[in-house]
């Protein structure tokens, strides 16, 4: 079906009144079509202020509610990335982790010595913090603050149009050398490694693309892994652009 | 809709609205999970969720207490009172065991629970195929004469507006909306129903909640602090 047919159709998705077979056509068309994702925002705003009744929230299901936590808070139950491209995943997680590896490395000294304001700061990490300066200026560059639930651990990002983008301060303590930063992208649901920030989560360049929605970082055993096992630290959404 | 309930909306909605601590105690709050010095009611949404998702659970209270009243009452109204309890500890299950399906850049939290909520009772409607369900089903087939404002109406401005805004739509669009969103008839049973042509059916939803979208959500933007 093509493009305007399918617009047709998101409105009815939006109050559920597709048929299955025709929710997944539009399901699939919205992955890929952000002016019809934008119209299903807008109509399932709408809708959510017809069927807005209010009225109290009711303890006694609140209390059912929390019968049926989990107990102790399980690992990240994020999806596990699919197997078919398993092979090509791994790959570039491997090279992008031995290149951020590399970079935070890199940004190790800078900072370590971001406190001492007399001292030079090294030449390479430098870079990483000039080069996000820049891209910060550029015209669409996004600014996102990755925060703890309490906020008292933070991380700046900046994300270039292009989706080059660089962790710059943050507030996450250092971790035990057999530990380190990892960060993600959750991609469709699904996290994604964008690579590894070292244990002090230092200065660092990395890519997003476009499917992209949301940026976290996790503490994990020292070289990484393929999907996430500690809970989010810090976390936050990347808007979409345009 | 019943003296029960009224009665209880005054208590309750007021603190909601005052933000006082009504506070939903949890039986497991103070066991041995972690616990920050943080005032859940002046946190926004957002914060809320991003805690959810560490897990700290005092976070989820404080969205229940804010949403849990909106989403069991879209679920009664399509499913009554007995499964829009199920339906609306399920949402919240849900968005414990998965924060992140929240994207905040799409959309207001309670938006998006109420989103969810009308997914799930719909979907609950459409398995009662056969049952007696069926004359219920027929029973919201004849036309509410507009809104019940009588029923738990928890911000009049917002109520009027949605009321206002509904009128002002052509009778056929309205129709077309009502039976779907309220009714929970996918667009081609509400085009059999209507003895309507199907594509008609579908212009109609959309020309009618694009109306709606001009009319609230610029008014929306217009009074929101």
């Amino acid at each position: 079906m093509i493009h305007e047919q399918l617009q047709q159709l998101v409105a009815a998705y939006a109050l559920d009144a597709l048929d299955p077979a025709e929710a997944s056509l539009v399901e699939a068309h919205l992955t890929t079509c952000p002016r019809c994702r934008a119209e299903l925002d807008a109509h399932r705003q709408v809708a959510a202020m017809l069927g807005d009744a209010g009225g109290p929230a009711r303890p006694e299901i609140w209390e059912r509610i929390t019968g049926r936590l989990a107990e102790a808070p399980p690992p990240l139950r994020l999806p596990i990335p699919q197997r078919r491209s398993g092979t090509v995943r791994w790959l570039t997680t491997a090279v992008a982790a031995a290149a951020a590896a590399a970079i935070a490395f890199l940004g190790w000294d800078v900072s370590h010595l971001a406190g001492q304001v007399d001292r030079p700061v090294g030449a390479p990490a430098a870079g990483i913090v000039q080069a996000a300066r820049a891209a910060a200026r550029a015209p669409g560059a996004r600014r996102i603050e990755l925060r703890s639930a309490t906020g008292a651990l933070t991380a700046e990002v900046v994300v270039a149009p292009g989706g080059q983008a660089y962790l710059l301060a943050s507030t996450l303590p250092a971790l035990p050398s057999d530990r380190t930063y990892q960060l993600w992208g959750l991609s469709r649901d699904r996290p994604v490694s964008l690579g590894l920030l070292g244990t002090r989560a230092a200065p660092s360049a990395f890519r997003v693309d476009l499917q992209v929605t949301r940026l976290m970082v996790t503490a994990e055993p020292a070289g990484g892994v393929p999907a996430p096992t500690g809970p989010v630290l810090v976390q936050g959404a990347l808007a979409p652009t345009g | 809709m019943t003296k029960g309930r009224g009665r209880q909306a005054t208590g309750l909605a007021g603190a909601i609205r005052s933000r006082d601590a009504v506070r939903m105690a949890s039986p497991r709050s103070g066991s041995g999970r972690r616990r920050e010095a943080v005032d859940w009611p002046e946190a926004d949404d957002v914060m809320l969720v991003v805690a959810i998702g560490r897990w700290e659970e005092a976070a989820l209270a404080e969205a229940y207490r804010r949403h849990g009243g909106g989403v069991y009452a879209l679920a009664r109204r399509l499913l009554g009172d007995e499964r829009a309890e199920e339906i609306t500890q399920d949402v919240f299950v849900r968005l414990w065991e998965l924060p992140q399906r929240f994207d905040p850049g799409r959309g207001s939290l309670r938006a998006f629970l109420l989103a969810q909520t009308h997914g799930r009772a719909v979907d609950r409607l459409r398995q009662d195929t056969a049952r007696a369900n069926r004359q219920a089903r027929e029973s919201r087939l004849q036309l509410r004469p507009g809104y019940d404002l009588e029923a738990e109406v928890w911000d009049l401005t917002i109520a009027e507006r949605v009321k206002v805004a509904m009128s002002e739509l052509d009778a056929k669009e309205r129709t077309a909306i009502e039976l779907a969103y309220f009714g929970g008839l996918t667009y081609r049973e509400v085009a059999s129903a209507l003895e309507e042509p199907e594509g008609t059916v579908k212009s109609r939803i959309r020309a009618g909640l694009r109306r709606l979208q001009s009319a609230l959500l610029a008014w929306n933007e217009e009074e929101a602090p």
